[in-house]
This record gives C-alpha cells, sequence and structure tokens, in this order.
C-alpha cells in the first residue's frame, strides 16, 4: 500500500496534474479570500470563505481521481499491480490515499490565511477547526466516488467528466429536492423502483434469474404489504432518500462549529462504501 | 510443478479456453503455440492471477492459486504482451517500484536491481525515461521486472513480437539464459521461436487443446511417410498418370508450375520406403526428364497447419 501510494504522489509531481490542482485550487482559494475576508463585506467569516471553497474542490477534484485506475488499464499497467503478490484492496487504497494526501497538503497551506486573520483581531478557532474537517471528510467522499468512476473506464477523459458530473449532481440535488413529490404513493412507486433496480443488480451479479426473480417478487410483496398497513411511512420518503445523497447538507453543522458524529460516520461510510464498489468491481471484472 | 487442472473460461456465452489440462515440470520451458485469438494470452492471464477461470483449478508447488493468491503470484513473473511499463519513470525508478511491488526486502534492492540489469543488458539505459527506450530495451525492461525476486515461473506472452531479427536474436539468448534457473511458459505463434526455445510444446486452438508434444516429438510423429519434392519436363497429365501405375506411392500433389514445360510435384510414399532410385528411372524411361528431386521436410509450420484444420474439419 505504502509502495503504491508513494509512487502515485511521485506521479502527481511528475505530470502536471499536482501542480494544475494546487495552482487552480490556492488561486481560487486566494480570490475567494481576498474578497470575502480581506475586504470588508457584510458576510466576512472564514468558514463562508471554506464552505464555498468546497464547490471549487468539486469543480477541480477529477484533476485528482480521473486517472488513478483509468489509465493503469488504458497502458496495461494494471497487469503488473494485479498480477503482483498484493491485493486489489491495498492497491485501490494506496491509490486513494495519495490523492487524499495531495488534497490535504493543499488544504494545509490554506492554515495561513486563518493565521493571518488572527494577526488583525479575534478569530474563531473551534468554528474554523471544525469547518476544516467537515471540508476534508466531504472532500474526501468526493475523491472516493472519483476512484470509482475511474474504475469503470479505460478513458481518463470519461472518468473526469463523468465525475464531475455526478459530484454536481450529488451537490446540487439537495436544493432541488424540496420539488419532489411527498404523498405516500409517488414514495411508494419510488421504493418500489428503486427495490426493482436491486434485483436487476442481483442479477447482474449472480446471473441467476430465479433468485432474482424471486427477490423481485418478495420485495414488490413487503411493499405492497406495508404501504396498505401503514401508508404514512412512504410519505416524504422520496426527500429523505435524496438528502441522504446530498453530501452539503451533511456539512451544514460544521461550518457552524458543531463537531456532529452522526456527519462524520455519514462520510465515513460513503468513503469506505465507494471504495470497497470500486474493489469489488474490479473483482467483477477479473471473475467476468 | 505447475499443474493445470481442467481450466475453463467463459466470456458471456463466448467458451475462450475448453477444459484445459497440463502438467509443468520444474526447469522445463513449456510453448503454447496457436493463432491469434487461440485462448494463449487467455491461459497465461489466469495462471498470474490477473483474471479467474470459470472452472478448473491452477496449482503452483502445490499451492491452490484461488485459496492462496499472493503466495502464488510470489513465485511468478509475468511479462506481457505489451510490456507493463510506466512511460515517465527511468528504468532504475521503474525497476525499484517493482521490488517494492514484490515485496523484496529494502537492503537487497540495489544488490538486486544491478543483478536483473546486467543480466538483461540495460545498465546503461538506467537514468532514462523509459518512454525514449526503443522497443527492443522497453521488451528487456519488462522482461527484468519479470525475473526481478527470481520467480520460480516466468511466464512469457510472446516476448520478441514486434522486434527486429536482431533484437529477437537477443532476447532468445536472454529467455534461454534465465530458463538455466527456473520454469519458463513463454506463448507464441512463431513456430521456429517454440521449436528452438522450449522442450515441451502445447497447440491450442480456439480455446481447445489440441496436442501437447516435445518439438522432434510431434515431427517424428507427423513425419511417418516419406515425401518428396519433384520437377519434370513434360505434359503434366501424362506425368501424372504415369506416376499413379508406379508402385510405393500413395500421394501425389501438385505444388506449381516454376519453370517452362515443368511441373513441381509432391511425391508421397510409404513410410520407409525410398523410391528414389525407382522413381528417377521409371521417369526416364517414360521420357519425362527430372530437373529437380529433394526430400520434403516436415516442418512444425505444416504439423500445426494439419493439426488445426483438422480440428476445424477443413
Amino acid at each position: 500500500m505504502i509502495t503504491i501510494l508513494s509512487k502515485e504522489w511521485k506521479a502527481y509531481f511528475q505530470s502536471a496534474t499536482g501542480y494544475i490542482f494546487m495552482t487552480v485550487y490556492l488561486f481560487l482559494f486566494g480570490i475567494y479570500f481576498t474578497y470575502l475576508n480581506v475586504i470588508p463585506t457584510p458576510n466576512n467569516a472564514f468558514t463562508t470563505t471554506l464552505s464555498n471553497m468546497v464547490f471549487i474542490f468539486v469543480l477541480v477534484s477529477p484533476i485528482l481521481t480521473m486517472k488513478t485506475v483509468s489509465e493503469e488499464r488504458k497502458n496495461r499497467t494494471d497487469q503488473l499491480l494485479f498480477t503482483s503478490p498484493n491485493s486489489i484492496a491495498k492497491i485501490i487504497i494506496g491509490k486513494f490515499l495519495a490523492a487524499e494526501m495531495l488534497f490535504l497538503f493543499t488544504l494545509a497551506i490554506t492554515i495561513v490565511y486563518p493565521i493571518l486573520l488572527s494577526f488583525y483581531g479575534s478569530i474563531p478557532y473551534a468554528s474554523i477547526i471544525t469547518a476544516y474537517i467537515g471540508f476534508f471528510f466531504m472532500g474526501s467522499s468526493i475523491l472516493a466516488l472519483g476512484v470509482f468512476i475511474s474504475s469503470l473506464t479505460e478513458s481518463q477523459v470519461i472518468a473526469g467528466v463523468t465525475t464531475l458530473g455526478v459530484s454536481m449532481f450529488i451537490w446540487l440535488i439537495g436544493s432541488i429536492s424540496y420539488n419532489f413529490p411527498t404523498d405516500s404513493f409517488s414514495g411508494m412507486i419510488f421504493i418500489l423502483f428503486l427495490f426493482l433496480f436491486a434485483c436487476m443488480l442481483i442479477y447482474q451479479f449472480s446471473k441467476s434469474m430465479l433468485l432474482a426473480m424471486f427477490s423481485a417478487i418478495i420485495c414488490v410483496g413487503l411493499i405492497f404489504g406495508l404501504y396498505f398497513v401503514k401508508k404514512e411511512l412512504f410519505a416524504g420518503i422520496i426527500i429523505s432518500f435524496v438528502n441522504w445523497f446530498s453530501l452539503p447538507k451533511h456539512s451544514k453543522d460544521f461550518y457552524l462549529g458543531i463537531l456532529n458524529i452522526s456527519d462524520l460516520v455519514y462520510y465515513m461510510t460513503f468513503i469506505i462504501g465507494f471504495l470497497f464498489f470500486t474493489i469489488r468491481f474490479i473483482e467483477k471484472r477479473r471473475w467476468s | 510443478m505447475i499443474e493445470i487442472k481442467n481450466i475453463s473460461k467463459r466470456y458471456g456465452n463466448h467458451l475462450a479456453l475448453d477444459d484445459i489440462s497440463l502438467t509443468i515440470n520444474d526447469g522445463e520451458i513449456t510453448g503454447f503455440l496457436g493463432t491469434n485469438g487461440a485462448g494463449k494470452s487467455t491461459l497465461m492471464n489466469i495462471i498470474t492471477g490477473y483474471i479467474s477461470m470459470t472452472e478448473g483449478t491452477i496449482l503452483i508447488d502445490g499451492i491452490d492459486s484461488l485459496e492462496d493468491p499472493e503466495k502464488v503470484k510470489k513465485k511468478i513473473g509475468y511479462l506481457p504482451e505489451l510490456p507493463p511499463l510506466y512511460m515517465d519513470m527511468t528504468v532504475a525508478e521503474y525497476l525499484k517500484f517493482v521490488c517494492k511491488l514484490k515485496h523484496i526486502p529494502v537492503k537487497q534492492i540495489p544488490l538486486e536491481m544491478e543483478k536483473k540489469m546486467a543480466q538483461v543488458k540495460i545498465e546503461h539505459v538506467r537514468n532514462r525515461l523509459i518512454k525514449n527506450l526503443s522497443k527492443g530495451y522497453k521488451q528487456r525492461v519488462g522482461l527484468a521486472q519479470a525475473i526481478l525476486g527470481n520467480p520460480s515461473l516466468l511466464i512469457l506472452d510472446e516476448p520478441t513480437v514486434g522486434l527486429d531479427p536482431r533484437e529477437i536474436i537477443e532476447v532468445r539468448k536472454l529467455i534461454q539464459e534465465i530458463s538455466k534457473n527456473c520454469t519458463i511458459i513463454i506463448s507464441s505463434h512463431i513456430l521456429s521461436e517454440i521449436s528452438t526455445i522450449c522442450s515441451k510444446v502445447m497447440i491450442l486452438d480456439k480455446g481447445r487443446h489440441i496436442v501437447t508434444a516435445a518439438p522432434n516429438e510431434l515431427i517424428e510423429k507427423m513425419n511417418n511417410t516419406t515425401q518428396l519434392h519433384i520437377r519434370v519436363k513434360g505434359d503434366e497429365d501424362a506425368i501424372q498418370k504415369a506416376l499413379h501405375k508406379l508402385e510405393g506411392i500413395t500421394h501425389i500433389k501438385k505444388l506449381g508450375n516454376y519453370e517452362e514445360h515443368t511441373v513441381d510435384l509432391l511425391i508421397v510414399s510409404e513410410h520407409g520406403i525410398d523410391i528414389r532410385e525407382v522413381l528417377s528411372v521409371y521417369l526416364v524411361t517414360n521420357h519425362f526428364p527430372i530437373i529437380m528431386m529433394k526430400n520434403y521436410d516436415v516442418s512444425l509450420e505444416d504439423i500445426f497447419l494439419q493439426l488445426t484444420s483438422s480440428e476445424r474439419g477443413e
């Protein structure tokens, strides 16, 4: 894992990737900092600058992850990695940690801004620290998603654009979720589609029509049963489901100076989940 | 010892490998022979653990490749058809990275790298970026990474493909040198390469195992007839008609017309019967002068084509 990590870390700086990411990100951070914190405005909290910078990170993070797995596949160097005496999990975690290290390193440079501000007055250290923690976990989640998308294709361009699209969708979904229907019937239909999709995945992975059909029948029966017994369970379920995927919603507390453990667990689950999917997807490709 | 037992591989409905079994003893050089798409690379990828089989088992020195993949992978050095090289690294950086990937102790890495670079003669390009090397040197770097850590099994997938004749000879020499210390599996569709390097050949066609034998055994097995290539002057039909009357000839095949008023024929006689003297006297007596006569040796190419076309029912 350390071998992969150090190789990837060097690769970021052997190519222009690392420099481009750091330059673009720090340049935009500087502009935001100047306009929100140096030139006095009505809203001049440093935590606001940080929360705005998360969106910029969503835009530039594909630079870090788009190559991670896709380029290895394209250049057939994955044959070297996957035939070496190292597990796929170690290889993927090594690659993720390298992207994570570069992100952390870039983020660490920005600590100079609150330090600068502290020379000219008192700053809320606690909320800035929690804001940084929130930023780090939110960014790590996007990186894990990017590594997963990179494992789906051989083209780093497709991986980059898809990561950007999916991250933007996850970013915006929370803001548009209020327009979704809240009635029980719509909720039931939504859950039904969701479970049928899961059954399709069962078929895709197991290639057993019998198992998929059996799962589908049980799911349909359960959902209809629940709907007729306790309708209110399905009310507003679409919004709750969509909001669960909204990464920014889970970071709100951090910018207010609250270290919310449930949000930390959410981000950890998101990161581990997507790294797990990446490993499983590569494993599945070996077997199919 | 490598034991490949009943390996099958399916890609959806396509059967890429069909019930392949093979045992390779320590120190043997085994060649996988087949046309493109025969399943050579698929079988190699399965042995190395890059992809998994649909059915069957592989035992390397008694260890099941599915039960303890990391232990099995430690015993294998692999050079795929396209060497897995990082173009932005120098040769030394790349080999150091591979050493670490193979868990070679840090203290031993410099010595191991020196030894292997010397073995494949790439010491003078150690500080050059891999992307700036010629194809031959890239292949050598690929070979060096495969032999790092002294694997007991070396798998080489078409190691000479795309190289110029001088590079081919050098890479073959290298393989023969390396073979003194380990078991080698090599794939190729160049028959002369297989026959010069390998002690055993497995012929594959469309994922099926056709035959496994030593190259000379194969030639011996197939060469159960005496064949002559003759060039005779005269009317083609009359010559063939006359030859059909001669005893001892089992088959006559026209090879072409290469000189004016002549015909080239392949004469097959019963095994062990030398018909050269009888044939020359007979043809001259019938006023058909012999311009040329030579033995027609069965090559590995002929055997390969014969075996694969008979399997296809051609």
